[in-house]
């Protein structure tokens, strides 16, 4: 196809993932890649640096919203970050030491395992009443804003389980290209037990620092195309700003449900991929 | 700190979207009957990589230098809030979670170095 329609399409399906990225915590990388890959027969490690691109783009478009709300809570961002960095480290010296096909299968399977979890957050959880003693060492405890008035103060659970699992994001993140919200979000709902605004908010602003760690070795390797990144990024940015505005209109429980099916749709494509190997080089 | 984070975010987008998309438009106003073909990564791209070669480009006006400049502006922003927040919890006076930042901004400017 031409590079207009080509670079025209790609715009739209940038946008539509800004949009469902900023609502869930996803990076939207975790659906832009599969698609690019099979829907538009985009080499992987373009794709994965096309979606590095959109996560940085989203990290950064969406927390402008969330942090003048106040949702974010950056002390357990940043702690559960360094996990995320450690981890992103290991993974990317992976990328070159597995084949493209296994890298799908991977992938495909990750899909499965965020399609699920993205279906499992429930918001009528009790909320905590206990912190754990690292959160009250490190005084990560926080408040979030309530819809009409006044804030609503949180409590912070299971410290050192939440940091693990983001080590293991952080290797998927640099091995896939993606932001691996769905385990950061993991991380912070079920394990920390935090509101879900405020999960969804840190989690959209540190994918984009995980996500540079990996960025720098992509560009080296010239995995970074530009034109395909042109039409990603904008699209991403105008979708996850859109997004991030919608947050508290949204019926979640709609969009939680059809991000699950749509993200099953791609895994079940992409394992089924790499377990031909018609992507290997 | 919030807020001021917020707004390095807002305006670092902002340069880097008007970059990416005024590189965009200008390629696209070239090249936009050609057949894309992105099946194989291109070996030339691997040239086209280093900072140098980039600032050179954009200053020439060349739209692939011109989103290349944006790209890194969108990199950029990511190690300023970094600093932004060691800068801040050094204030505050909170010497772990700016060790912290400070880690993860020694990781991410020095891994494009590390040969793996």
């Amino acid at each position: 196809m031409t590079l207009l329609i080509f670079f025209s399409l790609l715009f739209c399906i940038s946008y539509i993932a800004g949009i469902l990225g900023a609502l869930t915590g996803l990076g939207g990388g975790i659906v832009l890649t599969p698609i690019l890959v099979t829907l538009l027969h985009i080499d992987i490690y373009y794709a994965m640096g096309a979606s590095l691109i959109a996560v940085m783009t989203a990290s950064s478009g969406t927390s402008i919203a969330y942090l003048n709300k106040g949702y974010t809570n950056l002390r357990i961002g940043l702690f559960l970050e360094t996990g995320a960095v450690i981890g992103a480290l290991i993974g990317a010296s992976l990328i070159t030491m597995l084949k493209p096909n296994i890298i799908t299968g991977i992938f495909g399977m990750v899909l499965l395992v965020s399609a699920y979890l993205t279906w499992y957050r429930r918001e009528d959880q009790e909320p905590a009443t206990l912190s754990h003693p690292w959160a009250i060492a490190m005084q990560l405890e926080g408040k979030y804003p309530l819809p009409i008035s006044g804030m609503q103060s949180y409590k912070v659970q299971k410290v050192p389980l939440a940091w693990v699992i983001m080590f293991i994001a952080g290797i998927l993140s640099s091995l896939l290209g993606i932001g691996s919200g769905a385990l950061k979000v993991l991380a912070m709902d079920q394990a920390m037990r935090l509101p879900y605004k405020v999960a969804t908010a840190t989690s959209n602003f540190i994918i984009g620092i995980t996500a540079a760690v990996s960025v720098g070795i992509y560009f080296a390797r010239g995995y970074i195309d530009p034109v395909l990144t042109c039409s990603v990024m904008s699209g991403v940015l105008l979708g996850s700003v859109t997004g991030a505005k919608m947050l508290h209109r949204i019926d979640t429980q709609i969009l939680r449900l059809i991000f699950s099916i749509v993200i099953i749709l791609l895994a079940i494509q992409m394992i089924y991929q790499g377990l031909l190997g018609k992507l290997s080089m | 700190m919030r807020l001021v984070i917020s707004r390095l975010l807002f305006i670092g987008m902002l340069i880097s979207f008007i970059l990416i998309v005024t590189g965009g438009l200008l390629y696209l106003s070239q090249h936009s009957n050609d057949l894309v073909d992105y099946q194989h990564v291109h070996k030339q791209a691997i040239l086209l990589s280093s900072l140098t070669t980039v600032l050179s480009g954009a200053i020439a006006l060349s739209p692939i230098s011109i989103i290349q400049l944006g790209l890194v502006v969108l990199f950029f922003i990511q190690i300023l809030r970094i600093i932004l927040m060691a800068w801040f919890f050094a204030k505050e006076k909170s010497l772990l979670f700016c060790g912290m930042s400070l880690f993860i901004l020694f990781i991410i400017l020095t891994t494009p170095f590390w040969h793996v």
